[in-house]
């Protein structure tokens, strides 16, 4: 007997109702880099999948004016490839290009990188640095909820049962933003990361800070806005002596675990030389980059 | 619903089939169409082996589902060589011994093939990033980029 059935929904609305009908014997199905693995490793089991890939409804990147719209089941290659997402979110398209390998890039969704929740995912980091919201179809109604919000720890999320992310509202980077993502990884690819690092950066015209995103990724339960840093560096000049010190402040502030991908204390000195690089490169960076 | 009847347009042939709903197309590919070119390395989307292209694009066939695949295009280690002759990416691995125990060539192969149609002209960084999924016990890489970097060439000055 198979392990599961497979049931692909004609539309969004079916979606939801078949979804809420199966109630927790249920799961969503979208590029299946996480979920497949977990089944057949027996970690998780499930009656049912319910296979969101063809579903328009929750496919594609739309420009809002002031924010960007992707559809949960868009793919990782199509955010990497994307050229409103390189022009408007440009840490958000690199955080992407760096995800496993191009076959996993090729599959996986942003949807998928979001609801699995893992501390180290990257396309979380630049979501959580934009402020971007989740939005939720059910029988209820829609949410929204703030990324930041959603994610509670390592596979723990704030999804109610019967919910579909159905997509994210991004808003796009203001004028004279900088951004950078950075992935510290133990291979080359298809490694989950060891320490990834986001963040922007808005400098007034006489070089002061006005404000400051970092995000840290895979040194806590979830991915982590490295707020002492941000209030340390607003208002000031940055020099050597304050990114290195901005530099210090964060490492304070990971409360990173050891396990097979790296050591407790190796993971704070990571994080600390990593975000003193990723503040140098917005510092020096050309606008819009 | 745990069977379904799909088909499946393999190499440019058409294949019609009942599967189950759990089975992987890497697994149908292999086990029921007897496409046995691709590997079962890790059946965890690690290492590569098991790439076909899916609507021309390399995937994991370890990590879709058979049934997900119905109606799509794939194309296998098989389909690569045209009419009884080797693609100049297989003359080149050959050449440049970048194949040893050979288990990881048929989807490192695809994979190059799919970057060369995209990159007629790829850098050598170009190629270890398209190949990152592809992992090689036993040739530490170099003959492998060599080898795609040579056949680029050698398509390039076919085309001219
Ligand atoms: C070899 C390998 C390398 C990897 N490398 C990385 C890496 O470098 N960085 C990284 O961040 N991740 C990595 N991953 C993890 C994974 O590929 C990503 O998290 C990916 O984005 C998951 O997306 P998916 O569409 O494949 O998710 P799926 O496996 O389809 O789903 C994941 C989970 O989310 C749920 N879900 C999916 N979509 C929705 C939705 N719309 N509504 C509600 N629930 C939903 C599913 O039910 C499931 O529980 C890697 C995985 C593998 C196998
Ligand atoms: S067998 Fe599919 S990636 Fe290893
Ligand atoms: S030739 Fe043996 S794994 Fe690549």
């Amino acid at each position: 007997m198979a392990a599961f059935d497979y049931v692909k929904p004609p539309s969004l609305e079916s979606l939801i109702n078949d979804y809420a009908q199966a109630k927790s014997e249920g799961a969503i199905l979208a590029g299946g880099t996480d979920l497949l693995v977990k089944i057949r490793s027996g970690l998780v089991s499930r009656r049912v999948l319910f296979d969101i890939n063809d579903l328009h409804e929750m496919k594609g990147i739309s420009d809002e004016g002031d924010s960007l719209r992707i559809g949960a089941a868009t793919r990782i290659c199509d955010v990497a490839d994307s050229n409103v997402v390189q022009s408007t979110v440009p840490f958000l398209s690199l955080a992407a290009s760096q995800l496993g390998s191009p076959q996993i890039r090729n599959r996986a969704t942003v949807g998928g990188n979001i609801v699995s929740a893992s501390p180290a995912a990257d396309t979380v980091l630049p979501l959580i640095a934009m402020g971007a919201r989740l939005r939720f179809g059910s029988q209820g109604g829609n949410r929204e909820v703030s990324i930041e919000k959603f994610m509670e720890g390592p596979g723990q999320t704030d999804i109610r049962e019967d919910e579909v992310l159905i997509g994210v509202v991004v808003p796009k980077l203001s004028n004279g933003c900088k951004s950078h993502f950075i992935k510290v990884g133990r291979r080359k690819a298809v490694a989950i990361s060891v320490v990834n690092i986001a963040g922007w950066i808005k400098t007034d015209r006489t070089g002061v800070i006005e404000d400051v995103r970092l995000v840290l990724g895979a040194v806590a339960p979830t991915a982590i806005r490295a707020g002492e840093t941000e209030t340390f560096l607003r208002g000031k000049r940055p020099n050597e002596v304050v990114l290195k010190e901005a530099a210090r402040i964060t490492a304070g502030q990971s409360s990173p675990i050891s396990d097979i991908r790296g050591t407790q204390k190796g993971r704070r000195l990571l994080v600390e030389a990593w975000t003193f690089r990723l503040l140098q490169i917005l510092m020096t960076q050309n606008e819009a980059n | 619903m745990s069977h379904h009847n799909i088909y499946l347009m393999v190499n440019g042939k058409r294949y019609s089939l009942e599967v189950e709903s759990d089975r992987s197309l890497l697994d149908v590919v292999r086990e029921d169409l007897n496409l046995t070119g691709i590997k079962k390395g890790c059946d965890k989307g690690d290492c590569g082996a098991c790439t076909v292209l899916l609507n021309g694009k390399p995937v994991n066939s370890c990590m879709v589902l058979a049934v997900q695949a119905d109606g799509k295009e794939i194309t296998t280690i098989e389909g690569v060589a045209r009419d009884g002759k080797l693609d100049p990416i297989q003359v080149a691995f050959i050449k440049h011994g970048a194949v040893q125990c050979g288990f990881c060539t048929p989807g490192m192969i695809l994979t190059a093939w799919a970057l060369l149609r995209e990159n007629r002209e790829p850098m050598r960084e170009e190629i270890q990033k398209a190949i990152s999924g592809n992992l090689c016990r036993c040739t530490g890489y170099v003959q492998i980029i060599d080898a795609i970097q040579s056949a680029a060439r050698v398509s390039r000055v076919n085309n001219e």
